[in-house]
């Protein structure tokens, strides 16, 4: 009986018809009687790759994670390009600024010079010629 | 697509994506780091996956592309042997030897099958895995994976057994 089953669950196997609770069955069941399909069965056995226990749940928590790492790496990226733009604009904004205050500082500079040039006349020089108790006589350059 | 949705849809697979990573990549470490990388490929594309008419079936193909690019990038050899020599532990000397011998030749009727057929024929009969998902990873109907595993298995039969003198019993 088992024999028989065997021989027509072997024959979907080999059109590729059987379904996975088939062919495990095969698998177990296969003995001295079908060495061949007893050596495919052992390696098939030997050569599973065994899932890792809780895989998805460690999985899970590392990609999450990594996923929050991701983000603050973008909000990081971010706020250096942020800076970036920021110091940039004060780069270009801030000479100009210089450049207008020197101007302005210069205009009032001149400003200044001319009212101290109204208020007090430059004392040219004079040369004395002759003085005494009642006069001096001197030469100009005026 | 919010985080649960992607949770219940998409990471859940990371179990079942892991024999066909591990694999590909003949690591279990670096299997682990693939599936990260790939869940984080599936999480940019949430959006797009909420609408895919077959979403295991589309991570299953990304699973599988991603492998084929860090093989490609890493300049690895596909080598099924890596695994199944590691997993060959202690255990009683002459039984050990003769297991080598067989993987060996094992692996030189799988290194024969043409490419499609080795594949196929690894994911169904070693990893377990169901036709549609099959199918999704080659792109290829689930009738055409049938031919393909048919072909494979009748070839790997034959081999076996004009490689190894059964009537000595134990093979």
């Amino acid at each position: 009986m088992k024999k028989e089953l065997i021989k027509t669950l072997l024959e979907k196997y080999e059109a590729g018809t059987s379904t996975l609770e088939e062919e495990q069955f095969l698998f177990e069941n296969a003995d001295n009687s079908d060495a061949t399909l007893q050596t495919w069965a052992t390696f098939v056995e030997r050569n599973k790759i065994a899932v890792p226990n809780n895989l998805n749940t460690t999985l899970w928590d590392s990609f999450q994670k990594k996923k929050n790492k991701t983000r603050s790496i973008k909000i990081g990226m971010m706020s250096a390009a942020a800076s970036v733009i920021l110091l940039i604009s004060l780069f270009i904004y801030k000479p100009e600024q210089k450049n207008l205050s020197y101007h302005e500082k210069e205009i009032l500079l001149n400003e200044a010079l001319n009212m101290i040039a109204d208020t007090t006349p430059i004392q040219s020089k004079q040369r004395i010629l002759y003085e005494d108790d009642l006069i001096t006589i001197y030469s100009t350059n005026d | 697509m919010n985080k649960i949705d992607f949770k219940l849809k998409v990471f859940s697979l990371s179990e079942r994506l892991f024999p066909l990573v591990a694999r590909m990549l003949g690591n279990n470490a670096n299997a682990e780091d693939a599936i990260q990388e790939i869940m984080m490929k599936l999480w940019v594309k949430r959006k797009k996956i909420a609408k895919h008419p077959n979403i295991t079936g589309f991570v299953f193909l990304t699973a599988r592309n991603h492998c084929i690019d860090l093989l490609r990038k890493k300049k690895l050899v596909l080598d099924d042997s890596t695994i199944p020599l590691k997993i060959l532990a202690s255990r009683n000397e002459h039984i050990e030897l003769e297991w080598k011998e067989l993987n060996s030749i094992i692996e030189e009727i799988l290194q024969k099958l043409p490419k499609q057929q080795k594949e196929v024929f690894i994911m169904r009969d070693l990893d377990g895995y169901e036709f549609t998902e099959i199918a999704s990873t080659m792109q290829l109907k689930v009738e055409n994976i049938r031919v393909l595993l048919s072909r494979a298995r009748k070839q790997v039969r034959t081999e076996l057994e004009k490689t190894y003198s059964y009537e000595k019993g134990t093979y």
